[in-house]
């Protein structure tokens, strides 16, 4: 049951990268929890039949595969920028926008609207 | 078999250039760039709120972003109901009985006329808020995954975004309750999705350990981003829509770079070993609120990489997480039914 967890999720060509024995054991705890719908469902939905690939190269992988090149010449032909450049964009706008950032700066207590206001007795 | 081996030659030999473009382009890492910079101080954020009416686990909530609805907020439960909240009072404004229990999702739309959800159902229901007679009614309901749906994002009150777990995301026409497009590319269940904020283009993390950047309109896919060494289930945008971040069961999450088109930084620490199931940028990007399944947030310094603080309230794991539009509160939702207002 647990390798058709593992196969199902993946397709054709992946190695499955689970060397450590602490994540077999959580999978295996998750596989047989009643608890996560999520995880649960994510195993047995992922289409096992269609990911199983054949010895022969059936019309329908031949066109998967050019659709795969297709796709990667796409995303081999963009434009990029440098690192620096990127990391100091990020920096600035971090430093842009730090002053207005209520979680990273704090809220005073008299503009908190989710701070409840105790009421003052008059003695 | 000669064309196959040829494709196959020519895809490696691609994925081969892609690499060596991204190299090209690494003259710093993000690490060596902000060494200078000061790590940001500790954060501590107190429970302002709790959110109690939920009979059953929390799956995912979300906030509203219009002027009038910034402190209200969506959430959805096993208990087969959506909760609108008045974040302010904790009122409900809204209590929404589905028609399938089994919610894994659920979306305000940015007017705040519209509320949708779905789940198991492979269906998307979008509700009608602001219905003549005040009741809550479903509008659509879109139907056409064949796998369960993990998360939707609306554009606009007549175009919605689904992901499932069929390993595609749709772009929907809610007039007319059909599909405008079908972005297929992902090898694995699509766990998550993230509008940018210019709402011309999508991410969405996945199954098959990668991100990938869609254009809306193009109908195609533009970039996609490995490292993560297993599922991806949460994705955010970077504020000013130039990089994602990405939580995965790899018990990392990760910021890349849509420019440089890689991974800049990696978010990490050995005495984390379990799952991101949720995460959330604050309003500047500088910090980055992340929920695990040990049942705590973790607060990152966005730039430094480190840790600097810790949401613990919970009883049971955080499965969602949001910040406000206006960056004045997180909340976060659980599988111990409640929903707690932090700042």
């Amino acid at each position: 049951m647990l390798l058709l967890h593992h196969v199902g999720r993946l397709g054709p060509g992946f190695t499955i990268r689970r060397s450590i024995e602490q994540r077999i054991a959580l999978d295996f705890e998750r596989f047989f929890s009643q608890d996560s719908i999520r995880l649960d469902f994510k195993s047995l939905t992922s289409g096992v039949e269609a990911k199983m690939s054949s010895k022969m190269p059936s019309s329908n992988n031949i066109a998967q595969a050019r659709r795969t090149v297709q796709q990667l010449r796409i995303e081999a032909s963009i434009e990029r920028i440098k690192v620096s450049k990127a990391s100091a964009d990020l920096m600035h706008y971090c430093g842009e926008h730090a002053k207005y950032d209520p979680l990273l700066m704090g809220i005073p207590a008299s503009e908190n609207p989710f701070k409840d206001k105790k009421p003052c007795t008059i003695l | 078999m000669g064309e196959m081996e040829e494709l196959r030659k020519e895809a490696d030999n691609l994925k081969d250039q892609i690499t060596e473009a991204r190299k090209v382009v690494q003259d710093t890492t993000l690490q060596e760039a902000v060494a200078g910079t000061t790590l940001v101080g500790r954060v501590q954020l107190k429970t302002r709120k709790t959110l109690r009416g939920h009979l059953a686990k929390i799956y995912a909530m979300h906030w509203g972003t219009d002027t009038n609805c910034s402190k209200l907020c969506v959430s959805a439960s096993q208990d087969g109901k959506l909760i609108v909240w008045d974040t302010l009072t904790t009122n409900k404004v809204n209590a929404i009985p589905l028609k399938s229990s089994w919610v894994m999702t659920c979306a305000y739309a940015p007017s705040g006329n519209m509320v949708a959800c779905g789940g198991l159902d492979n269906m998307c229901s979008i509700y009608n808020l602001k219905g003549k007679d005040g009741n809550v009614k479903v509008m659509r309901e879109l139907a056409a995954h064949t796998g369960y749906l993990s998360c939707c994002r609306f554009l606009n009150d007549s175009e919605i975004i689904t992901s499932s777990g069929d390993c595609t995301c749709i772009l929907w026409d809610i007039e007319t309750g059909t599909e405008k497009t079908i972005f297929a590319g992902h090898l694995g269940d699509c766990m998550s999705l993230a509008v940018s904020p210019d709402f011309k283009m999508f991410i969405s993390g996945a199954c098959d350990f990668t991100a990938k950047l869609w254009d809306i309109r193009e109908a195609t896919c533009r970039q996609t981003f490995s490292g993560h060494e297993s599922d991806i289930n949460a994705i955010g945008f970077f504020p000013n829509g130039n990089a994602v971040i990405t939580g995965s069961d790899d018990a990392t999450c990760k910021l890349y770079d849509l420019r440089a088109d890689q991974e800049l930084i990696t978010y990490q620490d050995s005495g984390i070993m379990c799952g991101v199931t949720s995460l959330a940028a604050s309003l500047s990007g500088r910090l980055l609120l992340a929920g695990y399944d040990d049942f705590n947030v973790n607060i990152w310094d966005m730039l430094k990489a480190e840790r600097v603080g810790v949401l613990a309230g919970h009883d049971n794991r955080v499965s969602c997480i949001g910040v406000s539009s206006d960056g004045m509160a997180c909340c976060t939702g659980s599988w111990d039914s409640f929903l707690k207002i932090w700042n």
